[in-house]
């Protein structure tokens, strides 16, 4: 298991101070989820564009006493990530900046589409989104619709997203599409959502409301030879394997989403009864379930296809975060669902995590797996 | 509560087909919400707002994404000092209509599950989601024999056969109530993201454990309080 060293727990503390801010934005956000204007100033949003966007396109690294931090480790971002979710998960990913998208690019960008992409979402309140799930198929990938097909000049998109975070509030992203009908034909490309042919609008959600899901219809939306990603890479590293590594690095950040609101529901009972049967029981197990998902970040850090840990850290902070929220409500009585209207909300928001990077049931899946292969037995 | 609604068959229906909005107007007949509502707050059928005509005491609404879509009002009622809550009988008629509109949403999900393919094979013949889907099934048919089960307690106190009585038990209404909402749970993801927007059907199972959660009267003090992996059947349910 991981043991913060002083690096990480400095970051741990500069994230834990920012975090009340964001609590009270949070009601304001969930009532108002696309308007944006009034939260943009909180200084966790300055914070995670710090830590999210790469120096060499002008990012300026999160600096906390002699220590500095920038893009890269999965570990330092989940230190971070799980104590902003601690003040509030839905105005975390309200945060503009590059999110998903440009951890993909990461990945399959050569380097004048990073710089592109990068330059583009370091501007003040521009937003990424990331285009992969189809109305028709969820977790499906592989029975994706969406077509990229290849003209004299240039590539036409067709198709239609759904669920996608920043959906409709995205200036820039990336969108996944078929060029032929073999395994290895999803290619991903860089898509602006000003190019013709590209209409988006909201999703209503029922929690997490920050997140701001959008459906996208694309209908010859053209795409230049040079915002295809991956040209660079052979076909086996071009489509849906960097979805699959994007997702394998943002597991973890769900659950540590999760874990960070389970804790916040802890809170509203600490304050008010502090003695409730169950309390620490409870505490504790969000601890585990921090340790975990720090353990999955450092195995990502290490290997960015080990994601057996991540998968395991989602199944159970989920859990314990619905526990958590489902404990908060029955200790505090009814009152406190309009007394303290972030428990209301906190208890919707935790439906949410269920739903991102793939279900319970698709992690068990992985763990499952990965256990048959052998993958998981080293470690205990 | 309407005597002609008092059978669980009957409450049951009427939270299948008509929903939850029309089942709170059935469990709530009679009574004065203002004075009722636990904490001073409440879950109301539109239909039993100020100024409609079952006029309850003044009530102050409380901002709720999607309680409108359902028929539903959030409310805080200023003047009250807080009620008893539901118990007894009017619990367990509480419990029947949350059954109904279960049973209703998981039809609707079986549905969804039998057209749907992952992998090229129907989502309901995946082994995690049959038995997710049999895991709802089972708690639905727990929930029916726990009503019953009360009902016959009440009928052995001197109520009259038949009909949802007070089995003396606030305790175990309750804890029927937590698992009917971790059942809700294992329903909703069975819609998958679809489920959770505001304008899918699947909505009003939120809302189902919101109503439990703001009407029935508060716990006291016993194991349901004391150990909350007990109260959380969605542990074992997935």
């Amino acid at each position: 298991m991981v043991e913060l060293d002083e690096r990480l727990r400095a970051l741990r503390g500069a994230a834990a101070e920012t975090a009340g801010e964001l609590r009270a934005h949070a009601a304001a956000l969930d009532a108002a989820p696309h308007d944006l204007k009034p939260h943009l100033g909180v200084a966790a949003f300055d914070l995670i564009r710090r830590c999210t966007t790469p120096q060499r396109f002008g990012g300026e690294p999160l600096r906390v006493g002699r220590h500095a931090f920038t893009t890269g480790s999965s570990l330092e971002t989940l230190v971070w990530m799980t104590e902003l979710a601690h003040g509030d998960a839905g105005m975390v990913l309200a945060a503009p900046g590059p999110s998903l998208a440009g951890i993909l690019l990461d990945q399959l960008g050569d380097q004048a589409q990073q710089e592109y992409f990068h330059r583009a979402v370091a501007r003040d309140a521009v937003w990424a989104f990331f285009a992969v799930t189809e109305p028709g198929h969820g977790s499906d990938a592989g029975a994706m619709e969406s077509t990229l097909h290849r003209t004299a000049d240039i590539h036409l998109l067709n198709g239609a997203k759904r669920f996608i975070g920043n959906g409709a509030r995205g200036e820039i992203g990336v969108v996944f599409a078929r060029t032929g009908s073999g395994p290895l034909s999803v290619r991903a490309a860089l898509v602006e959502a000003a190019d013709p042919g590209f209409r988006a609008r909201e999703l209503d959600m029922v929690g997490l409301r920050g997140a701001a899901l959008g459906a996208i219809e694309l209908r010859d939306v053209p795409v230049p030879e040079d915002r295809l990603l991956a040209r660079h890479l052979p076909a086996t590293r071009r489509g849906l394997w960097g979805a699959v590594r994007v997702f394998n690095t943002v597991r973890p950040q769900v659950a540590a989403l999760a874990v960070g609101t389970g804790l916040a529901c802890l809170d509203l009972v600490r304050a008010e009864r502090p003695q409730a049967p169950g309390l620490a029981e409870l505490a504790g197990r969000l601890e585990s379930c921090r340790r975990l998902v720090y353990a999955a970040g450092a195995a990502l850090d290490r290997d960015r296809d080990d994601a057996v840990l991540s998968s395991a850290a989602k199944v159970a902070a989920v859990a314990a975060a619905r526990a958590a929220c489902r404990f908060a409500v029955r200790s505090l009585g009814p009152a406190a669902l309009v007394d303290h209207p972030l428990l209301e909300k906190w208890y919707r928001d935790v439906g949410a995590f269920e739903f991102m990077e793939g279900t319970s049931d698709i992690q068990r899946l992985h763990v499952a797996r990965a256990e048959v292969r052998g993958r998981t037995g080293g470690r205990r | 509560m309407s005597a002609r609604l008092t059978a669980p068959a009957d409450l049951r229906e009427l939270g299948r087909s008509g929903g939850l909005a029309a089942g709170l107007v059935a469990v709530l007949d009679g009574l004065d919400p203002a004075a009722t509502a636990p904490a001073g707050v409440a879950l109301l059928p539109v239909a039993l707002l100020p100024g409609s005509r079952s006029p309850a005491a003044a009530a102050v609404p409380v901002p709720h994404p999607f309680a409108a879509f359902e028929g539903l009002a959030l409310v805080r009622f200023p003047h009250s000092t807080g009620g008893p809550g539901l118990t007894g009988g009017r619990a367990a008629a509480l419990e029947s209509v949350r059954i109904g509109l279960l049973s209703h949403l998981l039809d609707l999900a079986v549905d969804r599950l039998k057209e749907r393919r992952f992998g090229g094979v129907p989502l309901i013949d995946h082994q995690l989601v049959s038995a997710a889907v049999a895991d709802a099934v089972i708690e639905i048919e727990l929930a029916v024999a726990g009503v019953s089960a009360g009902a016959s307690a009440g009928a052995a106190a001197g109520a009259a056969a038949g009909s949802v009585a007070d089995d003396g038990s606030a305790g175990s209404v309750r804890a029927r109530h937590e698992r009917l909402t971790g059942a809700g749970w294992t329903v909703t993801r069975l819609f998958g993201a679809a489920g959770y927007l505001t304008d899918h059907p699947v909505r009003a199972l939120h809302l189902s454990a919101l109503a439990a959660d703001l009407w029935l009267a508060p716990a006291g003090p016993g194991p349901e309080a004391a150990d909350p992996e007990a109260a959380d059947p969605e542990e074992g349910v997935r």
